[in-house]
């Protein structure tokens, strides 16, 4: 376990943060669209973060149980959500069925607001984690003088 | 005449470990180019992200031990003078997204960070030990 560890683990939450931005920001951009390639409406998508631990066969050896139980993140998988589509009565769209009722996309603009908000301050969170990182690395090399 | 031969080995040794931080700090400043070039490619398509890799076996797959003139010198790998090789390669760790490219802008930077605070340490390193070199040169006066 060393600042590079940490800086390597604080990378991976950045990167995993912002692949979910991403996703969010496909979520909210097709909240109505009812057209996909695989047809039908838009489903809602997903990130699945994983934790994978960090690669300290020197950890292992010297027995250094915190650089044993850090662990680094990874979108494992971009999942859709299975909820069923919002049915809004609208004869007059082209996708709309026999009854009138349009299937619109499993979407709650709010909640993905609310997530974009969680993903952009666990963002800020890393960007502090990587400073405070740097600050303490300029520190340890400040102790030679 | 032997105090005298020591005394030409101690400071040989001394000027060997400022040329072996020179290496060093010139690893890093060719690695700092390799992982601009990533940035600077974030948004090519199919661009997969290099990586300066760094090997101390000389080139021919036997690792470079230090000398051992002692019975009681720790037996080291590594640090002889022509033992740094450097090759830019690919960086297999990561996946493509939809365009090929593989570049995570984040993880970059944080290589970034790093590879700028392992060439502190190295310049704080060769500091110390001019400064050591200026300490004897003076006298041991400090002045």
């Amino acid at each position: 376990m060393n600042f590079f560890t940490a800086m390597t683990i604080t990378a991976s939450g950045l990167d995993a943060q912002r692949t979910r931005m991403n996703v969010l920001a496909s979520n909210l951009a097709n909240a109505r669209t009812t057209r996909t390639a695989a047809g039908g409406p838009y489903q809602r998508l997903d990130a699945v973060f994983q934790a994978v631990p960090v690669g300290t066969r020197f950890g292992e050896l010297v027995g250094d149980s915190a650089a044993q139980s850090a662990s680094t993140v990874e979108v494992s998988q971009i999942r859709q959500d299975q909820a069923p589509p919002q049915l809004v009565y609208d004869p007059t769209h082209p996708d709309a069925d026999a009854r009138g009722y349009v299937a619109l996309p499993n979407i709650n603009v709010v909640e993905e607001m609310v997530n974009m908000i969680t993903a952009s301050r666990a963002y800020e969170a890393g960007v502090t984690a990587m400073q405070s990182i740097k600050g303490m690395a300029r520190s340890a090399l400040s102790i030679a003088g | 005449m032997a105090r005298g031969m020591l005394g030409g080995v101690i400071v040989t040794d001394l000027f060997r470990s400022v040329g072996l931080m020179h290496r060093a700090l010139d690893y890093h400043l060719q690695r700092h180019s390799v992982i601009s070039s990533n940035v600077a490619n974030v948004d090519t398509p199919g661009f997969r992200p290099q990586e300066l890799l760094r090997s101390d076996d000389g080139g021919d797959g036997a690792p470079r031990a230090l000398a051992a003139t002692d019975g009681a010198h720790f037996r080291m790998s590594g640090g002889e003078l022509s033992g740094l090789v450097v090759e830019a390669s690919e960086d297999t760790t990561v996946s493509g997204g939809l365009d090929g490219n593989s570049v995570s802008l984040e993880r970059e930077m944080s290589k970034l960070a790093a590879n700028d605070l392992r060439y502190d340490g190295a310049v704080k390193i060769v500091i110390g030990k001019l400064a050591m070199l200026r300490y004897a040169a003076n006298d041991g006066t400090g002045g």
